[in-house]
């Protein structure tokens, strides 16, 4: 079966490099399953779940904003954050999207650049708490 | 008598510099090969970044636009950033840093250009404020925040004083890291950005014609999103070998100390022989002239 070499990146360290047969991941207008043989192609990752299908089950990872470069034989991902699923502490980010909630409510909704920034910790708060 | 005991307390209390010298040179280097280590691992996201990059910015090609990479005419207001340790007895790395940035600084200033002020680490804080120079932005004590943290608000510092235009141009100064021995005080333009640096940095091609790339959403979006990001890894990397920088300054001047700490125990200890010796000698000749005296 064909592979895919992926590589996720952060300024801190390789957080994963290895082969898998699927990569779902969050992008900007939405999830995309991308898979061994794709055309080359460059996105916009948004915060989400981030999950790499092995030949040995899915590891999860909770990923910031970051970019997607896929092609056929590899994907890397890059990202300024970057958490397996399995490290990370859910009533923190309980709490943080409450307060990130409460945030939003009170900065100004035509400053985009501010809401925006927000809104990307949300995404990623949001996304730890949706975690089965 | 009193001579010898004056020796004795000098060579005890050169003998403690010595082990502290010498166990902070052991720290410095435990901590040195942690923090190079971190400036390693940085290394692939900046490539893989500078790469992404390259590749956007050719398939934008002429409508490249963003804010970030516009020139200005004329440059009538800077911000500069000179990134320094906390702490000391690192030789002559936060200085040489300084007095560099001080003789920039004049200079731009010389030129007519307005030169606002930031410093990140309480050595180029003092060394600024001794010197009256306004400082607008001053960090100190930074060790303790995370990097992200520190790497965030002056990226986006820069980036809204630069887009609002309160600066024409942003520069950073700090020293390059370029082995144990030798860090090289550098200053770095920052913004606008320049994307010919990038490419230099970026890994080749594996194909050697121009790979078709898919871009969603448009190449000038993906762009914008992507400067910033670059300019963060820029402030990062400004960062990393700053901590690593310091750390090998401070093995270096240590071993220094050590070394001399070494050499004054031996001439010491030569002189406290010698005045025994001469002590020894003086109190026989009292004896026996003594002892003559008696006959």
């Amino acid at each position: 079966m064909a592979e895919l070499h992926v590589d996720i990146v952060t300024p801190s360290s390789l957080v994963f490099s290895g082969t898998a047969t699927e990569l779902v991941a969050p992008l900007w207008n939405g999830e995309a399953d991308l898979l061994p043989g794709h055309a080359l192609y460059l996105s916009l990752l948004r915060g989400g779940v981030l999950t790499v299908v092995g030949e040995r089950g899915s590891e999860r990872f909770v990923v910031g904003r970051g970019f997607v470069e896929a092609g056929p034989e590899r994907v890397t991902v890059l990202t300024e954050s970057c958490t397996p699923a399995d490290q990370v502490d859910k009533a923190q980010a309980q709490q943080e999207l409450k307060d990130l909630e409460h945030e939003m409510l009170t900065v100004n909704g035509f400053d985009s650049s501010a809401f925006d920034k927000v809104e990307e910790r949300r995404e990623r708060a949001q996304a730890v708490v949706e975690l089965p | 008598m009193a001579n010898l005991k004056e020796i004795k307390r000098r060579i005890g209390s050169v003998k403690k510099t010595k082990q502290i010298t010498s166990a902070m040179k052991l720290v410095s280097g435990a901590k040195l090969s942690r923090a190079s280590a971190a400036a390693t691992a940085a290394q692939p996201y900046q490539q893989q970044l500078a790469g992404v990059l390259q590749r956007v910015g050719a398939a934008a090609g002429e409508s490249v636009s963003s804010p970030l990479l516009r020139a200005r005419p004329e440059v009538r207001r800077a911000l500069i950033v000179v990134i320094t340790s906390d702490r000391g007895l690192c030789g002559g790395f936060n200085n040489n840093l300084s007095k560099r940035a001080q003789a920039w600084i004049q200079e731009q200033r010389a030129a007519g250009v307005e030169v606002e002020l930031g410093v990140f680490g309480r050595k180029a804080n003092d060394y600024f404020r001794n010197r009256h120079f306004e400082v607008t932005l001053p960090v100190v004590n930074y060790g303790k925040t995370d990097k992200m943290e520190l790497v965030r608000s002056l990226g986006e510092r820069a980036e809204q004083g630069f887009v609002s235009g309160s600066y024409d141009a942003v520069f950073i100064a700090y020293n390059r890291y370029e082995n144990t021995i030798s860090q090289v005080p550098q200053i770095v333009q920052l913004l606008p950005l320049q994307l010919e640096a990038a490419e230099s940095g970026a890994p080749a091609q594996p194909s050697g014609e121009m790979v078709e790339f898919e871009f969603e959403p448009s190449a000038k979006e993906l762009l914008d999103a992507l400067l910033p990001l670059y300019l963060r890894t820029l402030v990062l990397q400004a960062f990393l070998e700053t901590e690593a920088g310091e750390h090998a300054a401070r093995m270096t001047a240590m071993d220094n100390a050590t070394r001399n700490a070494s050499d004054l125990i031996g001439a010491l200890t030569l002189e406290y022989n010698r005045a025994r010796q001469a002590a020894i000698t003086t109190e026989i000749i009292e004896i026996v002239s003594g002892a003559e005296a008696l006959k």
